[in-house]
């Protein structure tokens, strides 16, 4: 049980009920041209130290951005020239050198589970540190797909990625869900699906969880190929992820939608204090299980 | 002790008066007259009705319960009794001892086919000869008149179109009064405490116009037997019942259905009211094809009684409750219901001067929330629940000196949450902690009059006692909240340890003075100053960040880590009427000081969260304001105006002078923060049967808060935002019009909200577009169009 519930079931109630009263009223919303001010130039940072529990963890990757324009409507720019380099506690110094604008990748550095591992970014001028500890993440029991009817709640009907899970008993587990289709990650910007793609362990400590579905709003095709990556977060990336959920869901126009607010991650800046890196940095262990959608009988 | 200075003062003050009182010590020259005031028709009690001596020109007022007390010498008086929407009544009295005497007003006829300025008038709420002020008092007859939203005339949403009072956006009946949150309305119900008077997700309150005779908002110079919130007291009485004859009334309108029946109980000593109310959205879910959608509902329904029985001149016990519940679901899905209960017994008797009641008053409200979504399927319910038993004494003392005392208990429990697996969940059951309190309340009052002068004192002493069973946790150097320098933010302090207190046990008390004063003196026969100052605490927060209130938020009582809110407020004001009572216009200016408060941090997570006391910043909120209200009682077009001038502030400086608190610790507006805002509201008879009413409303944009630059994360866009609250929506702005055709039996009721379709903007989102992902626009959102509605009353 994640913190959606609430949120999912009073939205949906309430549309339910605003939609059956205000049938043929014309209470809407509209887009509208806004003048602002534009505040001053961030870097934004993206990285995940992985271990891969099945099988190898191949390269890792780090993407650094920065913050634009409110409106610019661009691709998000990269930055680049950046010195990127992660130790661990042992240690063992891994420097990332830029594989593509903005993208810092190296070999040979995979995440053990206690492990901390510290992240030095040094770009125009500023260092920037953040540092993270790996967790261990139990792994996908079975991956598997269920054909959902169209409704007036399902909307598109179709197979949905299915897994089964056991958490572990006696520790806090938080953990994120990837759904990677023909190999493209698909996290929308659609607040309904967000929230399913993260969950914490509070209210089913020690549970085997059985068909559970991270991205229930996406309807899949037969013949496509699905990966489904269980990373295990910490508490303060569970609620990073959870910040930037809500954040990005207040889109809706939700009355019951929390203000807005900005989103603090875990970069300092150690040269200019107030000129904090946005973004997160962690380390984890992920489960990784890949199946193909069969065909409808 | 804050205050101490002025409560000493207080009480200097207090023995002077009593001793100065003209009524004291000379009781045994006057003869006591009491009673009743009461509707003709049906002989339900009229409360705030105005009895003027005609000799000695001095006024009384009848209490909330319909009573009166005068002391008169020995002599022949002339009485003239008047209520707003009754015909005047005046009858002679011969003093020669105390007696008992009912005065019965006629209800008059709502529309007034001459123009004529009568020599007597109602008195208005605004009156220039009481000592009252900042007060809002809802005429629920005329209510019927008065365009509303979807047909639905709503007490509550109506007092909106009152200076100082204002609502977050048009889905929320959840009110804002002089710069106060939400939560810090206190509202009573027959004298039970209503936690969460919300219909529809908010869109409506729980109060049945059919069942309710009395509207009064206190927003300030509140009187000393209320509190428990900060801005206002919003006191709901429920309509007795005619105890003449039996009679009937009901409605069917586009949303909901009305029935009420009302009629004499123990041959005429007594009366009933029953009044029921309910939707009927969710028969038309049953004709949907969609399975999804025939199996989902959504209802609501309410449920008014009340029964009461007099002996004697003055006895009476009384009985009154309301049920009313939401419930919504969708598919098997998820569901979610709420509701209130409140019960009321109630036992008032006279004893010479003092009139005297003891009520026993219960409140529960509950919800329930199942989430059947997928294998971690939960339901969930929560509850908040209070007993209070309370003794209220009114001693006339004098001439114009009345003496108001009581005391009372309230137990508070609360149930945060208790989580329960759906069918095959992996969920575990558990129970969040209980949260137990005992709240004990004492306050005196005096009212005299002093030559042109009133004044009215009194003193409330209040406390709140955490009782166990609790677990308190220990955190390190006793901060619950820390902040982190080089992250810029606020994150739980560490735990060192836990203390369990078992059942009975203290886990931390609270106590406070209350003292209140209003002083009135009159320039002329008709007009008059009028000060106030007004202390107010409460004990119980609502736990909630977002923009409007929902029927999930919990309340949440002081404790070791939270504590008790207070709130100073000062206003002046004059009031007078004129064109020989025509018009009465009231003018206030206040300005409030609220302390312990609390702001929550970025990223508060506030649901299921059972260490609050590590989201939550000490903050500060001040408020002023200028209210003008004009109100026209007599004549073919009545009706009222409205300005308000408003500024409301708040601001959290963090814990310690290291951490930048809530936008730097600097004062920001708060979000309920309404600069100008201006009602009209007028009634107009056309011809014989046709009524047409009207409200236009011109309000400031609230504050919102704007973006500064975007980035990504994950493929999502988020907005970094600037200051908060620094920018506004735009202004708000609509008129509202309604039909009323009178036949014998029955009535027809047309209304168009938002006539001219006004798109008005209640909340501004900046977003990453949903078809292209590298696009980001800002959306305005309104809640209601042009919205005609349709309802047919009739009575039996």
């Amino acid at each position: 049980m994640n913190g959606n519930a609430r949120r999912l079931a009073v939205r949906r109630g309430a549309l339910m009920c605003l939609t059956v009263l205000m049938a043929g009223t014309s209470a809407c919303e509209r887009i509208v041209q806004v003048d602002l001010e534009e505040g001053p130039k961030r870097l934004v940072v993206e990285g995940r130290i992985e271990r891969v529990k099945e099988g190898p963890s191949g390269a890792q990757a780090i993407r650094l951005t920065t913050t634009d324009a409110f409106f610019s409507n661009q691709a998000t720019p990269p930055a680049t020239g950046a010195t990127v380099t992660v130790r661990d506690d042992m240690d063992g110094v891994f420097p990332f050198s830029e594989t593509a604008p903005g993208t810092y990748t190296t070999t040979g550095l995979s995440a053990e589970v206690g492990r901390t591992y510290t992240l030095t970014i040094v770009w125009e001028g500023d260092t920037y540190v953040s540092s993270a500890t790996a967790r261990a993440v139990p792994a996908v029991d079975r991956l598997y797909f269920v054909y959902e009817e169209e409704t007036a709640i399902t909307e598109v009907a179709g197979f949905r990625a299915t897994i089964d899970y056991t958490d572990p008993a006696g520790i806090a587990n938080f953990y994120l869900w990837e759904q990677i289709v023909d190999g493209r990650n698909q996290l929308l910007p659609d607040p309904g699906n967000a929230f399913n793609l993260i969950s914490k362990d509070e209210f089913y400590d020690g549970q085997a969880v059985v068909a559970y579905q991270p991205n229930d709003e996406i309807a899949l095709q037969a013949g496509q190929d699905i990966e489904i990556r269980q990373v295990a977060l910490s508490r303060e990336a569970y609620d990073f992820y959870l910040a930037l959920f809500e954040q990005n869901a207040l889109g809706s126009g939700d009355p019951f939608s929390i203000p807005p607010a900005n989103v603090r991650g875990n970069v300092a800046n150690t040269t200019t204090p107030d000129r904090r890196a946005l973004g997160f940095f962690e380390a984890a262990e992920v489960s990784v299980a890949q199946a193909v959608v069969p065909e409808q009988e | 002790m804050r205050g101490s200075r002025g409560l000493r003062a207080a009480a200097i003050a207090s023995l002077l008066l009593l001793n100065a009182s003209p009524g004291f010590g000379q009781e045994d020259e006057r003869y006591r007259l009491s009673g009743y005031v009461r509707v003709a028709e049906t002989n339900e009690v009229i409360r705030s009705a105005r009895l003027r001596v005609g000799e000695l020109g001095f006024v009384a007022e009848s209490n909330r319960f319909g009573f009166y007390t005068l002391l008169l010498e020995p002599g022949t008086y002339e009485i003239e009794v008047s209520s707003i929407g009754y015909d005047v009544v005046t009858r002679t009295v011969v003093m020669v001892g105390p007696q008992t005497l009912d005065f019965a007003l006629s209800v008059r006829p709502l529309v007034l086919e001459d123009i004529t300025v009568e020599t007597e008038q109602d008195p208005p709420d605004i009156d220039p000869t009481t000592v009252e002020m900042s007060i809002a008092r809802l005429d629920v007859p005329a209510l019927s008149r008065v365009p509303v939203v979807l047909g639905e005339a709503d007490p509550v949403r109506a007092l909106t179109l009152f200076p100082g009072v204002s609502t977050a956006n048009d889905a929320t009946t959840a009110l804002n009064v002089r710069g106060g949150s939400t939560d810090e309305n206190q509202i009573l119900l027959d004298d039970s405490q209503v936690f969460n008077p919300a219909h529809a997700i908010g869109l409506f309150s729980s109060f049945n116009p059919d069942a309710i005779d009395d509207v009064t908002l206190y927003k300030g110079a509140i009187p000393s037997r209320y509190g428990g919130r900060l801005s206002s007291v919003l006191e709901i009485q429920q309509r007795e019942g005619n105890s003449r004859e039996f009679e009937g009334a009901a409605s069917i309108g586009l949303l909901a259905s009305r029935l009420s029946v009302q009629g004499p109980l123990f041959d005429g000593s007594g009366s009933y009211l029953f009044a029921a109310r309910r939707t009927y959205a969710d028969l038309f879910l049953k004709l949907s094809n969609d399975p999804d959608l025939k199996e989902s509902t959504a209802y609501f329904y309410d449920l008014n009684a009340k029964a009461n029985y007099r002996y004697g001149a003055t006895g009476q016990v009384m009985l009154s409750g309301y049920f009313g519940r939401d419930r919504f679901r969708v598919s098997d899905v998820v569901s979610v219901g709420w509701g209130n209960a409140a019960g009321t017994i109630r036992w008032n008797q006279g004893f010479g001067s003092l009139f005297s009641h003891v009520t026993l008053a219960y409140s529960d409200y509950d919800y329930e929330l199942v989430n059947g979504f997928n294998t971690v399927g939960v339901s969930w319910d929560s509850r908040v629940r209070s007993l209070n038993a309370k003794i209220d004494e009114e001693w006339t003392i004098g001439r114009g000196s009345i003496l108001e005392f009581g005391i009372s208990l309230t137990d508070y429990m609360i149930e945060p949450a208790n989580i329960t697996p759906t069918g095959g969940s992996s969920v575990v059951a558990r129970r969040f902690e209980e949260q137990r309190g005992l709240s004990p309340e004492a306050y005196v009052e005096h009212e005299v009059e002093l030559g042109r002068a009133t004044l009215r004192y009194g003193l409330r002493g209040t406390g709140f006692v955490r009782r166990g069973p609790g677990t308190v946790l220990q955190y390190e150097n006793d901060a619950p909240v820390v902040f982190n320098p080089g992250l810029g933010r606020y994150e739980p302090g560490v735990v060192t340890d836990t203390t369990f207190f078992s059942g009975g046990k203290k886990l931390s008390e609270d106590w406070g003075l209350e003292p209140r004063a209003s002083v009135r003196f009159g320039l002329t026969g008709t007009s008059s100053v009028k000060a106030s100052y007004s202390r107010t605490r409460q004990y119980l927060r609502l736990v909630t960040n977002t923009n409007s209130t929902s029927p999930l938020d919990i309340w949440e009582p002081v404790g070791p880590y939270v504590r008790p809110s207070t709130a100073d407020q000062y206003a002046v004001g004059y009031a007078r009427t004129f064109s020989r009572g025509a018009y009465s216009l009231s003018a206030e200016i206040y300005y409030k000081r609220m302390r312990d408060l609390v702001d929550y941090v970025d990223g508060a997570q506030l649901l299921l969260n059972e260490r609050l006391e590590t989201t939550i910043l000490p903050a500060e909120g001040r408020g002023y304001g200028f209210e003008l209200f004009l109100r026209k009682n007599t004549g073919k077009l009545q009706g009222w105006a409205s300005y308000t001038y408003a500024n409301a502030d708040q601001r959290s400086p963090g814990i310690s002078a290291a951490d930048p608190g809530i936008a730097g610790g600097a004062w920001y507006a708060a979000p309920y923060d309404r600069t100008h805002d201006v009602t009209f509201t007028g009634i107009y008879p056309l011809g014989e049967s046709w009524t047409l009413g009207a409200n236009f409303v011109f309000a400031s944009g609230l504050p919102t808060t704007f973006p500064v630059s975007r980035y990504e994360f994950g493929g999502l866009i988020l907005g970094e935002f600037g200051p908060r609250n620094a920018e506004r929506l735009p202004a708000y702005h609509r008129l509202d019009v309604s039909l009323t055709k009178k036949f014998a039996r029955n009535e027809l009721h047309f209304g168009f909200f938002n006539v001219y379709n006004r798109f008005n903007s209640q909340a501004l989102s900046f977003r990453q577009s949903q078809e292209s992902p590298f696009v980001t626009e800002a959306a305005q959102f309104s809640v209601f169009g042009i919205v005609p509605s349709i309802s047919y009353r009739f009575f039996f």
